[in-house]
């Protein structure tokens, strides 16, 4: 059925079509909406599910892996600080191989406050263990959520599905939302192989020395990798049922590109735009947007990228001290590859707090590296430190 | 990393079928929990020390002949005191904030009309020998509590009946004598004598009593009168309020005069007041100060003016106006409000030029009473602090001890001689001070932890109001004494204990156990136990129980 939903929407039905049992969520926004429109769901009878109040997301979270661990599917929704508070059980849940689904608004960190977007509360939980879904749209919200269940529940792994705010969140877009029918044959029950059981007591999570650590931490990372091909393989599938798949990677116009930008969520869309207006003017560009972050699509990448000229990273986010998160990923995934089919990997550190980035911009930033002109990092838009600072700055 | 395990072998995840017990996670914690019944606020500000919190858990649970003995365990008459006492539990009380404090009187008359078996039984004879003095609340106190204790008791007074001023002061609207006598008769029945119309000082004396007994309590009471002071006071129609509310109790009905004042603030004057107004006198009352400072117990005074009887405030007599030997009226003088005195209640100073008269034909007078040693060693005019005299083995309580001016703290009087007698029969030793009534109950829990509303978790509880309690229309109370205040039924007191938030005193709601993350607490002997070995000192347990009847102790290793 085609309606109109915003991302946050899209959200609530995703979950509400994979039958999730326990949602446990504290209000922030720009998540809230998602938990406003899960509980009128389970008041209003269309989800059967125990909605838990919570009075912080640090419950919210421990309280779904507490569901979780008794075999339930269940769901959460944050942002920004409340990700980070929720931070020590981020890990608990990927360690205990719980195939959680949080939806996270990406929303910029405090200080100053900020309730617009951008990527560094999510990427500040790049390495516990959970994969990541980067979302540009309220269908591939919808989609990504269903996916997610039934990825997380092959691998036991949790997944953040990734939106960002306003731009997406808030952002009114047609969705075509499936048949619950359909979803149910995609989607079978939960059937954990290991779970809270009156008949067979036991305790989760207990001490483990160090002859056996590594060895959990390395199925962990085993299942990672499987999860990239179940990625693969759900996302086809989907495909197959719906018409609609994303693959770990998208790439547009990126037949014969050699000017390609990199980015994720939103601001791929608008990179669309712009390298349709490069193209008029001659220009081979093209985009990859990153959308599975973490399982990370390495194969996808050295496939797209390899042998281009150059790739433009716009990170909507920064690892302070270093470059854009993503930047960096991409460098380092690139650089097995043969020299002579390596891409010039340039960065671009733009959007943070829900700063704009606009069709022009992007086209000025594929322009200026087509050019030779893009600096190896670059923080776009920004002010600049006065003259006899820069340099003072250069000279150091 | 270990030799011959393959991958395959381990799980997916940590998990062990073996219990976390082996843990000793206990090891932890520098503060462990408690469970330590405390004071609640009602029984903080009992004189007679019931321990109602507990007495009202029993009856949550419908236990209500546990109850019953329970206040039964050294209070020998609830339901007089429930019927008499202005109820300083009731002050305090918790409840209050949410939907009114606990009718613990109404719950107290309720326990104390049971009927069965509600008196403990005593100890096995010890062969002491005690003689009290007076059977009004603390000498009937002193005397069921010795008798408890195993000892021989005999209780000598001048009155035909036993019950001292319960039974010639307190009428019979307010204590039906049926009440005082079933309580009366519970004490002789454990084995208590009784040996009324006789004086001691006159018909025996003192110094025979100390001979022929191994202890001696005095609780006499506070019986002589003060008197007017003022011309015309020697009329044979000015008369003593005390000895002509005897008289009417007694069922003497003398003719008296159609109107009379009543000059007095106290309970005595209201008793009076009310009392004639029944035998169809219509009486004034005269008092020097304002309601504000009247003594009498507030809810004594309501009924008084809910009988229409007037009031006089802010003025004091200065002359009885006779004239060809006939009582006319009451020259008073008005008063105004000054400095607060050594009571603490504002001064009443007279206004000059302001006297004016109460018309009346008699006057009777309600100004308080002393005690009367007459027969009777000085000694006895001072007690100290272990409720001993100077004499050996005489010992004291009550009014002519304290002063303190009610029956309960009279009870509680009592109950404290007895403990400092028993330790005095069985060699203990005399304590320092008479121990407190508290002290004296029979479930431990620490008394210097008075658990007031901030210790609550009011989280746990929702308002819910106080029944209403039911009196005689004051239309059908002139002509008879017919007790006026109504009783509650069984739903209405088991209703009412419900609503006690049992402040302190564990009623095992089990919230503890519940919130315990270690499940380090488990049910035993009716109650919890920790398991130290787990418990991890979080604190959680303490914070969530609503009642504080737990507490975190530092642990020292």
């Amino acid at each position: 059925m085609k309606t109109v939903l915003k991302g946050n929407s899209a959200v609530a039905h995703g979950v509400r079509l994979a039958r999730a049992q326990v949602i446990a969520a504290y209000p922030i926004t720009p998540q809230t909406s998602i938990i406003e429109d899960l509980a009128a769901f389970v008041a209003q009878g269309q989800l059967n599910a125990t909605f838990v109040k919570v009075e912080s997301e640090h419950s919210a979270l421990a309280a779904c892996i507490g569901a979780a661990s008794a075999g339930a599917r269940v769901f959460t929704a944050t942002s920004a600080q409340g990700l980070a508070l929720m931070h020590e059980l981020i890990h608990w849940a990927a360690g205990a191989r719980l195939p959680l689904v949080l939806a996270d608004v990406n929303r910029a960190m405090a200080p100053g406050w900020s309730i617009w977007t951008d990527q560094n509360d999510t990427l500040s939980q790049r390495d516990t263990g959970w994969m990541q879904v980067y979302c540009s749209s309220s269908q591939e919200v919808l989609d990504s959520v269903v996916q997610a269940y039934r990825v997380s529940e092959r691998v036991l792994l949790p997944t953040m599905i990734v939106l960002d705010a306003f731009f997406l969140s808030h952002t009114h877009e047609v969705v075509d939302i499936p048949e619950q029918e359909l979803v149910d044959r995609f989607l079978p029950p939960l059937e954990l192989p290991l779970k809270l059981d009156l008949q067979r007591p036991g305790a989760f999570g207990n001490l483990v020395f160090p002859d056996r650590y590594m060895e959990f931490r390395y199925k962990m990372e085993l299942a990672h990798r499987e999860a990239v091909e179940v990625w693969r393989e759900t996302d086809r599938e989907w495909g197959r049922l719906t018409g609609r798949s994303y693959g770990l990677v998208e790439a547009y116009r990126m037949e014969d590109a050699d000017t390609v930008l990199l980015t994720a969520g939103t601001a791929a869309s608008t990179a669309r735009v712009a390298v349709d207006q490069l193209r008029q003017e001659g220009l081979a560009a093209g985009v990859v947007r990153l959308r599975v972050f973490r399982p990370f699509p390495a194969a996808e990448l050295g496939h797209l990228l390899a042998g281009r000229r150059r790739v433009v990273v716009v990170d909507r986010n920064c690892s302070y001290g270093h470059h854009g998160i993503f930047h960096q990923e991409v460098k380092s995934a690139l650089y097995s590859l043969p020299e002579r089919r390596r891409p010039q990997v340039l960065g671009v550190i733009a959007g943070l707090g829900g700063r704009d980035i606009t069709v022009a911009e992007l086209a000025q930033i594929l322009l200026k590296a087509h050019r030779g002109e893009l600096e190896p990092v670059t923080w776009w838009n920004v002010l600049q430190p006065q003259e006899e600072l820069a340099t003072a700055v250069a000279s150091q | 990393m270990a030799t011959g395990l393959r991958l395959e072998d381990l799980t997916y995840v940590p998990f062990s079928e073996r219990p976390t017990t082996a843990i000793k996670t206990g090891t932890w914690k520098y503060v462990e929990p408690v469970y330590q019944n405390a004071l609640p606020p009602c029984a903080g500000a009992c004189p007679a020390g019931n321990d109602i919190s507990y007495a009202l858990l029993l009856l949550a649970q419908g236990r209500v002949m546990e109850a019953a003995r329970w206040w039964r365990q050294r209070n020998p008459i609830p339901a007089t005191l429930g019927r008499v006492c202005p109820h300083p539990c009731e002050r305090p009380c918790n409840r209050e904030a949410l939907g009114g404090a606990i009718a613990v009187h109404m719950v107290e008359r309720f326990l104390g009309d049971v009927e069965g078996d509600v008196v403990p039984q005593p100890a096995p004879r010890s062969g002491k020998k005690v003689a009290v003095v007076g059977s009004g609340p603390a000498g009937l106190a002193a005397a069921y509590n010795l008798r408890l204790a195993g000892h021989q008791v005999c209780v000598f007074d001048d009155k035909p009946a036993p019950g001292g001023y319960l039974r010639t002061g307190i009428p019979e609207y307010r204590l039906p004598r049926q009440v005082l006598d079933r309580e009366v008769g519970l004490i002789a029945h454990l084995g208590v004598e009784f040996r009324q119309r006789v004086r001691v000082g006159r018909e025996v004396g003192f110094d025979e009593l100390r001979r022929v007994y191994d202890a001696v309590v005095v609780a006499v009471g506070f019986h002589k009168s003060r008197s007017l002071g003022i011309p015309g006071e020697d009329h044979p129609q000015v008369y003593n309020g005390v000895k002509l509310l005897e008289r009417l109790l007694a069922g003497e009905r003398p003719p008296l005069p159609s109107r009379m004042v009543v000059v007095g603030g106290g309970n005595t004057a209201m008793d009076v007041a009310r009392s004639l107004w029944r035998v169809g006198v219509e009486p004034v009352v005269v008092y020097r100060r304002t309601r504000e400072e009247m003594p009498a117990i507030a809810s004594e005074v309501e009924e008084a003016l809910a009988e229409g009887i007037p009031f006089q405030f802010l003025a004091a007599p200065v002359r009885v106006v006779v004239e060809e030997g006939r009582i006319v009226g009451l020259e008073c003088q008005r008063m105004e409000l000054g400095e607060p005195d050594a009571s603490g209640r504002r001064r009443p100073v007279p206004v000059p030029g302001s006297e004016f008269v109460v018309p009346c034909g008699g006057v009777v007078t309600a100004l308080g009473e002393v005690v009367d040693l007459e027969g009777l060693p000085g000694e006895l005019a001072k007690g100290d602090a272990r409720q001993c005299t100077p004499l050996e083995g005489v010992f004291l309580a009550g009014d002519m001890l304290d002063g303190a001016g009610t029956v309960t703290a009279a009870v509680g009087s009592g109950i404290r001689v007895a403990a400092v007698v028993h330790a005095y029969l069985t060699g203990q030793g005399l304590p320092q001070v008479a121990p407190a009534v508290q002290e004296l109950w029979p479930r431990p829990l620490e008394r210097q932890r008075l658990v007031e509303w901030g210790k609550l978790n009011t989280v746990y509880f929702r308002a819910v109001p106080r029944p209403p309690i039911h009196h005689l229309p004051p239309e059908l109370r002139r002509g008879d004494f017919a007790e006026v205040v109504q009783g509650w039924s069984v739903a209405e007191v088991l209703g009412e204990a419900r609503r006690c938030l049992a402040c302190g005193t564990c009623n095992e709601c089990c919230n503890c156990l519940y919130f315990c993350p270690d499940v380090a607490i488990h049910r035993a002997d009716g109650g919890f136990s920790i398991d130290r070995e787990h418990c991890k000192g979080c604190g959680i347990c303490v914070q969530e129980c609503p009642r504080s009847a737990l507490i975190l102790r530092e642990v020292t290793r």
